[in-house]
């Protein structure tokens, strides 16, 4: 499945990690040239970033629907009690 | 009172909203409910402050931000993380990769998704396996993660706010994104339910 290349410069591991750092435009040069050959050569590694840019794209809807339709409902007397606390500040 | 904001409502409107966003982020329920209780408290006192430069909803939420970063700082939760990123890293390295080459293992090498799976990601039932999967996220690591992710700080403040170096800032991240893939991977791009 993983095919095996003599010497790589960087494993499965660094290159994940490297790629990491190159989403957030913080690797160096040699680190992008190391990964850009090790990604010639592995499919897993360029699969692992193809589905990151995928699921970056899931968190700005995720909030978006969060703020629709929270995940969590405030506890009944934690609520009374805030509001309690709220009316007494506003009066 | 400033006319664009409604105090008596926020509760109402935006309870359930900034608890949700709160308990997401520190993972805990007392805390996330004393958090709360604080923002509300902190904007009604600074209320003559809004400008009505953004939404009502967006001027709580950045306060709440601040108070989770208060939080944060007090309990230092990532505290020791250095000794804790080492102590768990061969543990961590076996799990998805060959302690000889630094290769996949078969059985944590990324798999194929369908072609439709982005279509996915808009469900409602995806949210929950995602907020599934932050959940089981070691409590060391989400913060970070989450910051990044969902709240889209950049690396330098999260490691002024967390007290972290560069270097655990990365395995950190490296670290999340190899647990989140492989769990939404498990649990939802290769289990029955999506498409």
């Amino acid at each position: 499945m993983i095919k095996p290349f003599k010497k790589t410069l960087y494993n499965c591991k660094q290159a994940t990690l490297l790629s990491v750092k190159r989403e957030e435009g913080r690797i160096s040069l040699v680190e992008r040239v190391s990964l850009a050959y090790h990604l010639l050569h592995c499919e897993p590694c360029r699969k692992f970033i193809a589905q990151w840019l995928l699921l970056k794209q899931s968190a700005p809807p995720f909030e978006a629907r969060s703020l629709d339709r929270p995940a969590y409902t405030l506890p009944r007397e934690a609520r009374e009690r805030i509001q309690q606390q709220l009316n007494l500040l506003n009066s | 009172m400033t006319p664009e904001l409604d105090p008596e409502n926020w509760l109402p409107n935006y309870g359930d909203y900034l608890y949700s966003y709160c308990l997401q982020r520190v993972n805990h329920p007392e805390t996330a409910e004393d958090i709360v209780q604080e923002t509300l408290v902190a904007a009604l006192r600074a209320k003559d402050g809004f400008k009505g430069e953004s939404s009502e909803a967006t001027w709580l939420v950045a306060i709440l931000k601040n108070k989770i970063t208060d939080f944060y700082r007090k309990k230092d939760v990532l505290k020791e993380a250095g000794d804790y990123l080492e102590s768990t890293e061969k543990e961590f390295s076996e799990y998805f990769f060959d302690a000889s080459n630094g290769h996949w293992l078969r059985e944590a090498a990324p798999q194929s998704w369908s072609d439709s799976a982005d279509a996915g990601l808009e469900k409602a039932e995806f949210d929950q396996v995602l907020r599934k999967c932050l959940e089981k996220m070691p409590p060391k690591l989400a913060p970070v993660f989450i910051a990044r992710f969902f709240d889209d700080e950049d690396s330098e403040t999260i490691c002024k706010v967390h007290r972290i170096s560069p270097s655990n800032y990365w395995v950190i991240m490296h670290r999340a994104k190899l647990l989140l893939r492989a769990c939404l991977e498990r649990n939802w791009f290769l289990s029955a339910s999506p498409k």
